[in-house]
């Protein structure tokens, strides 16, 4: 173990440590473009320069300089202030004044930076450099070469994360710019991670683009439902609309990636059309009615089978085994759904929860499927065809009814997988928060409600649940974000 | 004609009392309806306006369009309030103002065809107690106004009224009885021939006077004693939840209260149909004309009593609650005490 | 700490208070005679000076062109949030001397019956898009006609001719015409970029 001082603060760190990893487990933020966790150093854009042991003349990258002995480092002493305007200066020379039309305005690290060190003048009488202003990296990304401060974070992801080069840096000196390979447009299914790393507005998502201010928006810290890799995602939303999926940080899981697909997929949990209160036989009914007849139904349980969804949290799929417990049911099967997965995030499982429900006693349909009198399903569900013949009832609880809905005698609402409170266990086993990221309006309750009363227990809230479920370990890792 | 009134006495007392009642309450009405167009106007001048400008000449015309607004708006009656009390309180605050008329002497007697009307509908023998008895009641039109309508700030507004009108009825009953003691009778008609031989009550009895006037402003609630519907704090006060014609009878009614209260000052206190330097006898040599002089004198003073009225209004800012009590309890009741000392003093038998 | 303020001991006519009244009174009456000073509202209009804050619109350049770029920072400044602005891509037109800008609003929204009028959009208004006029009739038979759109708001704003015209000097080069109009260096914020 290495000990040393920052800013008059003793800390003390594994050999190899660099000073701003070591800065960071003390709180004190050393400003960084080029240097991204999780995708290395380089040490080209020379904002994050400290002092150690008091030499003004020639200051350290915090990014690089590995922690010593007894080492004394000031990250915000005269010089390293005066360093950092200088940075900050020439950084802003040939910057256009576009925050004004930028969509990172408002998460934009020059912009932060620029309160801190810049000097709201320029020294600069000379006309600016253009450069082409919308590139199109791909259909999904967008280029602005005028913005860019050539850190070089977005080649070093391909290179670096996905083994690949499809761009680089061309030309030089006041140049160069950063442009696709003779491949053309870009074409890896992870590229989009390539616009939240980019410190400034240069490479901008094309889906994203212009749709809201971020600092209009509302944030939740969740996770993508996408595929059981349960990759930490921000979910941000405008007045209860989803617009963007962004990952956040958990080293344990995702590092900082996504796929794209995932991210892109936020448009269909806005759901317009869905199911809104309850309905017995195709009428709308009180849920103390459509409660009612599903006990009717049910009756004692005989030839009667759960089939939950795997997006429902572990806490929804708890309560609906306690009522299968009272009412006697005892087939609890679990739906599934797969897509093509790959060799880095995405797994073949599409939904976020199978390990959850297995977990919970939850089974895979069988094969031969026994005979049944009615089936009840839970959530967004893929149901066998062959479930569905022979039954005398289907009772239905989801989000959205799709072609089952005609044929249930009972329909209840549901929370889609944005809207829900509670667990997710990943395919490796992690146990994940899920925050609900938008209000579905009236009629819908939250599932676990629905069940809770069937099953008449007093449960409060989900949290109660997840006591009741036992010691949830949380491997919700540090939430850093990614930048 | 006059052999037909000599026989029968009782049709012209019948077809008089008709007449007074119809000219009297008109006055009352018209005043009534002009005061808010002279307060607006004369407030206008004060604070270096114009006025009511539109209708009419110098918007004479604005008390009829006013009318014709409050007659043909919506009337609403809110879903939360006790309907029969919320509809009653308007009119217990109007009727009242109007019954007490009654009492008021306007002019001295007129003779026609041979007959003696006196100028006032009623000349009864406990005028001043009839008076009081229904000027009184008209806290209720105010108390119910804010208990009916069921929401907070008509209610503060209505305890307040309870609470003002109690406090400066005392003064204003203590500060008359001076006046009794001058003239040893109740009857209106009484005090003012005793005025108009001797000396009005207002310089006899000039603290009586300050603390009557004072009274009947608190009683009007007139600025600055105004704290039942002082809009600063209480929206409207009592009549919050009013509007259409529910409203303009609120609004008449205090108008009417104002009349009613100035030609009480003029008559326990300015000599009534009094003009100086005429004694009871001068009226009675001019014959009906006196009475048509006296009307004229009365009228002068009830409307430059009306002025004063506005004027207070638009110079005094309002009082506080609890001056306002202090005021009532501890300053003007001592002071009507004293008054009474000072009548009994001044009219010692020598 | 209470502050304990002295206050000056009456004497018995102060205390009295009706000298006070008098002299109020009379100050009263004397005003009665003083000529009005009324301005007659709908013949005669009150003289409007140059930087009343009437109601908000939106301008055009002399080029007619939009300037409102949907930075969207009215709508973050704006204290009773009266504004909002639904953001949108601008046209795409690659010859034109504006292609750069990217944005433009969709749609542009300010309820006047929530405006107070306090003038901040103008000064935060990075494009000086954004202009307080010198409308103050706004009146309306129902609630959503007072909420301004886009259109609307290009009506009450109008045209404005600007000394300086940020996009269309950012492409010309040094030396040239429009460039001259751009003042050098020390004044922070206009055109020295
Ligand atoms: S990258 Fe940042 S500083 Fe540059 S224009 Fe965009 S928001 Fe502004
Ligand atoms: S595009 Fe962004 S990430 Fe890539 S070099 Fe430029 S600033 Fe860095
Ligand atoms: S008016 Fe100005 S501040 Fe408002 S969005 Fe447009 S450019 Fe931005
Ligand atoms: S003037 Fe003020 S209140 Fe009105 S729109 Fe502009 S910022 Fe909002």
């Amino acid at each position: 173990m290495i000990k040393l001082s920052i800013d008059g603060r003793e800390v003390e760190v594994e050999p190899g440590t660099t000073v701003l990893e070591a800065a960071a487990t003390l709180g004190i933020d050393i400003p960084h473009y080029c240097y991204h966790p999780d995708i290395g150093v380089d040490g080209n854009c020379r904002i994050c320069l400290v002092e150690v042991n008091g030499n003004t003349d020639k200051l350290a990258i915090g990014c690089k300089f590995p922690c010593g002995e007894g080492m004394e480092v000031e990250t915000e002493s005269e010089a390293v202030v005066k360093a950092r305007k200088g940075v900050m200066e020439f950084l802003l020379i040939n910057h256009p004044l576009d925050c004004t039309i930028c969509d990172q305005a408002g998460e934009c690290p020059l912009q932060d930076y620029s309160y801190h060190y810049g000097t709201g003048d320029s020294r600069f009488a000379e006309k600016k450099r253009n450069k082409p202003k919308h590139v199109e990296f791909s259909e999904k990304v967008m280029f602005d070469a005028e913005r860019c401060i050539l850190c070089t974070r977005c080649t070093r992801f391909f290179e670096e994360v996905r083994d690949c080069r499809p761009i680089g840096v061309e030309n030089m000196g006041g140049k160069s710019t950063i442009t696709t390979g003779p491949n053309g447009p870009i074409q890896d299914p992870y590229q989009m991670n390539i616009i939240d790393i980019c410190p400034v507005g240069a490479l901008t998502s094309r889906d994203f683009r212009f749709k809201q201010r971020v600092w209009f928006m509302d944030f939740a810290d969740t996770v993508c439902p996408g595929c059981s890799k349960g990759c930490n995602i921000t979910a941000g939303s405008y007045q209860g609309k989803l617009l963007r999926f962004v990952p956040r940080r958990n080293t344990e899981v995702n590092a900082s990636w996504m796929c794209d697909d995932g991210r892109l997929s936020y448009d269909k949990y806005n759901m317009p059309e869905r199911v809104r209160g309850a309905s017995v036989s195709g009428d709308p009914a009180s849920f103390d009615a459509a409660r009612a007849k599903i006990t009717e139904l049910v009756g004692d349980g005989q030839g009667v089978a759960v089939l939950a969804s795997t997006s429902q949290t572990s806490e929804e799929l708890f309560a609906v085994r306690e009522w299968a417990r009272t009412a006697r049911v005892r087939d609890l099967w679990h739906g599934e759904r797969t897509w093509e997965s790959d060799d880095f995030l995405k797994q073949a499982d599409a939904t976020p929860n199978t390990a959850g429900a297995q977990a919970l006693g939850y089974a895979s349909v069988p094969s031969q499927a026994p005979e049944l009198r009615g089936l009840i399903v839970v959530g967004d569900v893929d149901v066998p065809p062959a479930l569905l013949a022979n039954l005398d009832f289907l009772i239905q609880q989801a989000p959205q009814a799709g072609e089952l809905g005609e044929a249930a005698v009972v329909l209840l609402p549901g929370r889609n997988a944005l809207e829900k409170n509670g667990h997710w266990t990943n395919g490796d086993g992690a146990v994940q928060e899920v925050r609900a990221a938008r209000d579905p309006g009236p009629d819908v309750p939250e599932d676990w409600t629905i069940w809770r009363d069937l099953a008449g227990v007093s449960w409060t809230s989900i949290a109660e649940i997840t006591k009741a479920m036992g010691a949830v370990s949380t491997a919700d890792a540090e939430a850093v974000t990614a930048s | 004609m006059n052999e037909f009134f000599a026989e029968y006495p009782l049709v012209f007392t019948m077809a008089t009392t008709l007449a007074k009642i119809v000219l009297f309450t008109h006055i009352g009405l018209i005043l009534a309806a002009y005061m808010p167009w002279v307060e607006r106007k004369v407030s206008a001048w004060m604070q270096d306006r114009v006025g009511p400008n539109r209708v009419g000449y110098a918007g004479l015309g604005q008390p009829i369009a006013d009318a014709l607004k409050f007659i043909f708006k919506e009337d609403p009656v809110p879903g939360h309030v006790d309907k029969v009390l919320f509809t009653l309180a308007p009119a217990l605050t109007v009727i009242p103002a109007i019954l007490v008329l009654a009492v008021v002497p306007f002019a001295p007697a007129v003779s026609l065809f041979g007959q003696t009307a006196q100028m006032a509908i009623a000349d009864l023998s406990v005028g001043i107690l009839f008076v009081f008895a229904f000027s009184s009641l008209a806290v209720y039109g105010i108390t119910l106004a804010g208990w009916a309508s069921n929401s907070k700030y008509p209610l503060i507004g209505g305890v307040r009224s309870a609470a003002q009108m109690v406090s400066y009825e005392l003064c204003l009953g203590l500060s008359v009885v001076g006046v009794f003691m001058a003239a040893q009778t109740l009857r209106l008609t009484d005090i003012v021939e005793l005025q108009v031989d001797g000396y009005w009550n207002m310089f006899t009895q000039p603290i009586g006077f300050l603390v009557f006037v004072i009274a009947a402003f608190a009683e009007t609630n007139r600025l600055p004693f105004d704290l039942p519907e002082a809009e600063t704090e209480l929206v409207a006060g009592y009549h919050t939840e009013y509007g259409s014609m529910k409203f303009a009878m609120f609004f008449a009614g205090e108008y009417m209260a104002m009349f009613v209260f100035s030609c009480l000052v003029a008559v326990l206190f300015m000599g009534g149909w009094d003009v100086p330097f005429m004694s009871n006898e001068s009226f009675a040599a001019l014959g009906n004309w006196g009475a048509a002089l006296g009307f004229v004198a009365f009228l002068t003073k009830v409307l430059l009593f009306l002025f004063f009225y506005v004027w207070v209004r638009f110079t005094i800012p309002r009082f506080k609650f609890d001056q306002l009590m202090h005021l009532g309890w501890k300053v003007l009741i001592p002071l009507s005490l004293l008054n009474i000392l000072w009548a009994g003093l001044w009219n010692m038998p020598s | 700490m209470a502050k304990v303020v002295d206050r000056r001991k009456l004497n018995f006519w102060e205390e009295l208070y009706l000298p006070a009244i008098a002299s109020g009174m009379k100050r009263t009456f004397a005003q009665m005679f003083k000529p009005a000073i009324t301005l007659q509202y709908p013949e005669q209009r009150p003289e409007i000076f140059d930087d009343y804050r009437g109601a908000p619109g939106l301008v055009r350049d002399q080029d007619g062109r939009e300037k409102c770029v949907s930075c969207q920072l009215c709508e973050y400044i704006c204290p009773p949030r009266a504004i909002v602005i639904v953001p949108g891509e601008a046209p795409d037109q690659p010859d034109y001397d504006y292609s750069e800008i990217e944005k433009a609003p969709k749609e542009f929204y300010i309820d006047m019956l929530r405006c107070i009028y306090c003038g901040y959009c103008e000064e935060i208004c990075p494009e000086q898009a954004i202009f307080m006029t010198d409308l103050y009739e706004l009146n309306a038979g129902s609630r959503q006609e007072l909420v301004h759109d886009k259109a609307k708001l290009y009506d009450v704003g109008g045209l404005r001719v600007d000394a300086i015209q940020k996009w269309k000097d950012k492409n010309a080069s040094p030396g040239s015409e429009e460039r001259k109009n751009v003042p050098p260096s020390g004044n922070p914020g206009d055109g020295a970029h």
